[in-house]
């Protein structure tokens, strides 16, 4: 079989989605057997250009929040035949996005100090906002399991299938008790699933790091956490932790109750 | 029908000689709530538990398994082995007894579950008779799955002092008899052992539903625009499939594992609530609404399993669907709902769908 190239490269976020394939601890020695990997700054001591490999796949870690990045990724687009938005960050703009909601300058006063003349940064947008992506894995940090899966399966040219259920369905079948009935608040029920449930086997209720599921029930989801004592702004703040700008306005007003 | 006494400190040993000849399931606490597991050791066991998370069903078709591994290369293929015990299944209450049954005729039309027959076909069951209700939202009294019945070995039924057992098949005779620990029924145990009996019969006696009718009353009621009122409360989570008893749908996912050198093919519990589960090749999607996908289990569970296997409904009322789902979604309410549809009702929808050129389901 010929091996995949396959390259990962990072923009805005804490490049712990990389880490995930390291992670791969028992399956790492597979993984390499099946794929070259020709750019992975945080794993190599490479010491030549960053974003001048052609690639089979490009995964890409982070968000999009420079003019840099922007220019960055449309190279990495043009040398690479498939485009991966690796993590959170990559597929919905994730934790950093929640600075859109805030006024920018303000943001970065609070950040750079007296050096915020240096710094030029433009809105935090996910990887599909700037270029064409093929596949997504989700989650904050993606899950290890599912990116053995997916590389094996892109290896031996399988189509990938997208996990559908939401995370409520992944929680019952690791039979944990449900955060409500614990008396917390979870977003599971409109969450997209293939984590297994990892955050309710721990006791944390779900804050939404793979996205909305499809065809989420909004109105309801916004009905039961009202009843459990969250009220728009904290609905609204349990959201933007990684889907400050995942979420379509509308649909944000359903969920929250307010424009 | 042959009964023996079981005192109570004779359930532990009894637990320890099934556990070295059968890998030992029953109902064990975690986190806060009690689960059917696979029990080391059979201290651990909970036989003052209420209900499980997830029913027994998970011992013969467990949510994820392998059905087969094939090499790539030689395109070998290989049913990985079951551990060679087979397994005992102890504690079991009348709802999940009657789910097992439910589950053993949609496991055995033909062409039969190999893989579910295999884990199946030698297992041991012990069932544990309710005396009282473990939570507000069964309704076992409702759909009469609150008498033992189904596929047991042994049933337990606690009086003072211990255990009346019923002991059914060769089987059960046989583990009875080499253990040692069972004593004759006296007159005063039966005597208890009836007024046990009769306290579940007073204790379950709630609403019951009109079972006759029940599966043509919700096929009427298909065109019920009540349906879409009831998904303003489901997620379409698919929460209530994953802890059904009854529930038997399961996805077949090929993966490649092992750096490509094998391909596994896995099936998974699936769920007819999830949004692609009725998706076709082109896009195709059966049962695109929430309100489509909801109805649908709703007429799994009452009328189109039961109308196969010639039951009154497939629901064992085991009430674990509505306490996990978020909108108190509960079976029972629409059975009790499609009674209130009204033929005329029926009528004029099916008139004005013929009248459109529209089909009806089926």
């Amino acid at each position: 079989m010929k091996k995949l190239r396959i390259a990962f490269y990072s923009f805005t976020s804490c490049e712990g989605c990389q880490l995930s394939l390291l992670e791969c601890e028992d399956q790492i020695l597979d993984i390499v057997g099946a794929v070259e990997i020709v750019r992975f700054r945080e794993a190599s001591s490479f010491k030549g250009g960053e974003f001048d490999a052609d690639a089979d796949v490009s995964f890409i870690e982070g968000s999009i929040s420079t003019a840099h990045d922007e220019a960055a990724l449309q190279t990495v687009r043009m040398r690479s035949k498939k485009i991966v938005a690796f993590g959170a960050c990559a597929d919905l703009g994730g934790v950093n996005a929640i600075r859109n909601r805030q006024d920018a300058e303000v943001v970065k006063e609070r950040v750079y100090g007296k050096y915020v003349k240096w710094i030029h940064t433009s809105a935090v947008r996910p990887v599909s906002a700037v270029v064409h992506v093929d596949y997504a894995l989700h989650g904050c940090p993606v899950d290890k399991d599912e990116l053995a899966r997916f590389l094996f399966g892109l290896v031996a040219g399988r189509r990938w299938a997208e996990p559908v259920a939401p995370v409520c369905f992944e929680c019952k079948l690791r039979q944990n008790v449900c955060i409500f009935h614990k008396g917390g608040t979870c977003l599971g029920p409109i969450v997209r699933g293939g984590c297994r449930a990892i955050c309710p086997a721990y006791g944390s209720g779900c804050d939404g790091c793979r996205g909305l599921a499809p065809d989420p029930n909004l109105p309801l989801m916004r009905r039961i956490l009202r009843d459990h004592g969250l009220g728009p702004d904290e609905i609204g703040r349990r959201l933007d932790l990684f889907n400050a700008s995942a979420v379509p306005d509308a649909m944000r007003r359903e969920l929250t109750g307010r424009a | 029908m042959r009964l023996l006494f079981l005192p109570e400190n004779h359930v532990l040993p009894l637990a320890r000689l099934l556990a070295a000849r059968y890998r030992f399931w029953g109902p064990a606490a975690k986190g806060g709530a009690f689960v059917f597991e696979e029990i080391a050791d059979v201290s651990r066991l909970r036989l003052d538990y209420s209900t499980t998370l997830l029913p027994p069903k998970q011992a013969f078709l467990p949510p994820r398994e392998i059905l087969a591994r094939i090499d790539i290369e030689t395109h070998e293929c290989r049913s990985p082995a079951r551990p060679g015990k087979p397994i005992a299944l102890f504690g079991v209450h009348p709802c999940d007894l009657h789910g097992l049954a439910h589950l053993d005729l949609a496991m055995g039309e033909p062409p039969a579950d190999a893989p579910y027959w295999r884990a199946r076909k030698d297992a041991f069951i012990v069932g544990l008779a309710c005396v009282q209700r473990c939570m507000p939202e069964s309704f076992c009294d409702s759909v009469e799955s609150h008498r033992a019945g189904g596929p047991f070995d042994w049933m337990f039924t606690p009086v003072a002092g211990g255990y009346v057992v019923e002991l059914r098949g060769e089987a059960g005779e046989r583990e009875a008899s080499e253990s040692g620990l069972f004593e004759v029924a006296g007159e005063s145990w039966k005597k208890n052992y009836d007024e046990t009996r009769d306290r579940i019969e007073k204790t379950f006696s709630g609403r019951r539903l009109n079972l006759a009718s029940l599966s043509s009353d919700l096929e009427r009621s298909f065109q019920d625009g009540w349906w879409e009122k009831l998904a303003d409360r489901c997620f379409s989570c698919g929460a209530c499939t994953a802890v059904c008893p009854t529930c038997v749908c399961f996805d077949v996912q090929d993966e490649i594992a092992e750096g490509c050198r094998m391909a596994e093919r896995c099936r998974s519990w699936d769920s007819c609530l999830i949004r692609n589960f009725a998706e076709v090749a082109g896009g195709e999607n059966f049962r695109k609404l929430r309100s489509e996908r909801l109805r649908h289990r709703m007429m799994r569970q009452g009328a189109y399993l039961a109308g196969r296997f010639g039951l009154p409904v497939f629901c064992v009322g085991c009430g674990r669907c509505p306490h996990a789902c978020l909108g108190k979604i509960s079976p029972l309410e629409a059975f009790e709902h499609s009674r209130k549809f009204p033929i005329r009702r029926y009528a004029q929808r099916l008139v004005e769908h013929i009248k459109n050129g529209v089909t009806r389901h089926e």
